[in-house]
């Protein structure tokens, strides 16, 4: 359909289509970057700690936490405080991403109706704006580990790919969710319902040695608790349970597949229903 | 060279809950007539029907007809923005929509930044805008009021830096929604020439305007629509007769 128009293919539909409409989003990483930024800039300009609310934010959570739960959890307070610290800071930015994920082609709808650009550039945008909140208030973890004297294991390094593995899901996820938010407009609701319950439901501030022995198995259908997992074990200098890593690689695996089929059945339905 | 086809395209939009609401039901009959279908189990609106042209190196169209036609539809469609129900669309060449003036403004950033932002939406790549930027900061004569965010703008100010973007690049094929009231008389002076380097270094434009003026300024053809369908498409004069008579002078 198109041609030499420095959108090549973005016009066809079908996996054709949603494949050059990924490829060209990524590629205009300068857009996405820049609007990310002033995303974040414009939420907190005028503010005297500026973004730096988002870190004070996380030091009072996790203070309050390890002082209310620590004890009755059956820990220390040092250990709990890394273990909290780490499980908040990748809740919130899981949480936050999901649950403006609904939103992103329904914000979008100015330059979706005006522009021609690839719809993938605003999940991009919509990722990379949540990762540098995230850069926030991570900068509090090894600050933690180093107060509590806490020494990652030696596997420590797995937490890199774990996370790189948390993101490539969520980016999925998002772009699944932005569909269907654009489709039907009470998904945003859903998702921030649904992620309220899941909080409770997932060992973010508990240790899920506090579950009656042999509940254990109530985590394992939540995929969350894996990516958390994956992610916060190695650092503790622990090691994640051993369904942690496939459970988490088969949920990115049914996201990508999930929301690939999607986008390439409705991504051209987009414009119409924003 | 550049080329612009449209085969046989329609558009239909779809209406979501539109039974639901009896006042936007009655609303929507009104505006579009008989093109609603609103009984069936899918309500819809058929925005552009059974359109073709052909479009190559130097035409110059101008899109006209009464307000709900489908000019602006028409444009978008051919930009690639709404996929055609059926028919077929293709384009070669790049092409530029201007279908508002400074899509991707955002008036915490600064003037800078916002060449920027605008330059970004209409998809001209980094290296391209670094390279236009002086010229573009000279044009607008803003002077130092560049660094500035933009919510410390007149209105005026905020239209001519994002005219002095979106005109900056000529692209090979130009889709144009009107554009109406260009700052002060000595700013519309000054961005007619602009708009005419502009315009001219496009390979096909495509105008949709209500000024009878300003489509025999820039345009050499013509299409009419009317409820979505080509009414009329060919010679300039005759179908903005049609379209726009000129009222009883002195």
């Amino acid at each position: 359909m198109d041609r030499m128009d420095g959108n090549e293919g973005a016009a066809a539909g079908g996996w054709r289509g949603a494949r050059a409409d990924l490829a060209g989003g990524l590629g205009r990483a300068f857009m996405w970057t820049s609007l990310g930024w002033l995303d974040v800039r414009q939420r907190y300009s005028g503010s005297v700690l500026g973004s730096l609310w988002l870190t004070a934010n996380m030091v009072l959570m996790v203070g309050c936490l390890t002082l209310i739960f620590a004890v009755p959890l059956g820990s220390r307070p040092g250990p709990y405080a890394a273990y909290v610290t780490i499980g908040l800071v990748l809740w919130s930015f899981i949480q936050t991403t999901a649950a403006e994920a609904p939103a992103a082609f329904v914000n979008a709808a100015e330059p979706l109706r005006q522009c021609v650009l690839p719809a993938s550039l605003h999940v991009f945008r919509l990722l990379w704006r949540n990762l540098i909140v995230l850069a926030h208030s991570a900068v509090l973890v090894p600050i933690v580990l180093l107060i509590f004297g806490i020494r990652p294991a030696a596997s420590a390094w797995t937490a890199a790919p774990a996370f790189l593995l948390l993101v490539l899901a969520l980016f999925f996820a998002v772009l699944l969710l932005a569909l269907l938010g654009a489709r039907f407009r009470d998904v945003s609701q859903i998702v921030t319902n649904g992620l309220q319950l899941l909080f409770f439901a997932t060992p973010v501030f508990w240790l899920p040695a506090a579950l009656p022995h042999g509940r254990l198995w109530l985590l394992r259908p939540n995929p969350l608790f894996a990516f958390l997992d994956i992610v916060r074990a190695p650092l503790l200098g622990g090691a994640p349970a051993a369904a942690s890593w496939p459970i988490a690689a088969g949920t990115t695996l049914a996201l990508a597949v999930a929301a690939s089929a999607a986008y390439a059945a409705w991504r051209q339905r987009i414009v119409y229903w924003i | 060279m550049a080329r612009l086809r449209l085969d046989g395209v329609s558009v239909v939009f779809p209406l979501y809950h539109a039974s639901a609401r009896s006042m936007r039901r009655f609303a929507l009959q009104g505006a579009f007539g008989r093109r609603i279908a609103l009984d069936s189990r899918h309500p819809s609106v058929t925005a552009l029907s059974e359109v073709s042209l052909s479009l190559s190196d130097g035409d110059r169209l101008a899109l006209v007809g009464p307000n709900g036609a489908g000019k602006t539809t028409l444009l978008r469609t051919a930009a690639g923005i709404f996929p055609p129900a059926s028919g077929r669309v293709t384009r070669i060449g790049r092409t530029t929509p201007l279908l508002g003036i400074g899509t991707g403004v955002n008036l915490g950033a600064t003037g800078l930044e916002n060449i920027f932002l605008i330059g970004m939406h209409l998809d001209i790549p980094p290296a391209r805008l670094k390279a236009a930027v002086d010229e573009i900061v000279a044009w607008t004569g803003l002077g130092p009021f560049i660094g500035a965010p933009l919510r410390t703008y007149s209105a005026g100010m905020i239209v001519r830096l994002a005219f002095a973007v979106s005109t900056a690049f000529p692209p090979d094929i130009l889709l144009m929604d009107e554009w109406v009231g260009l700052g002060d008389a000595g700013f519309r002076i000054k961005a007619y020439e602009r708009m005419a380097a502009f315009v001219n270094g496009a390979r096909i434009v495509l105008l949709a305007s209500h000024h009878r003026e300003m489509l025999e300024a820039w345009c050499n053809r013509a299409l009419l629509l009317d409820e979505g369908r080509v009414a009329a498409d060919g010679p300039l004069a005759p179908i903005l007769d049609r379209a726009m008579p000129r009222e009883a002078g002195p």
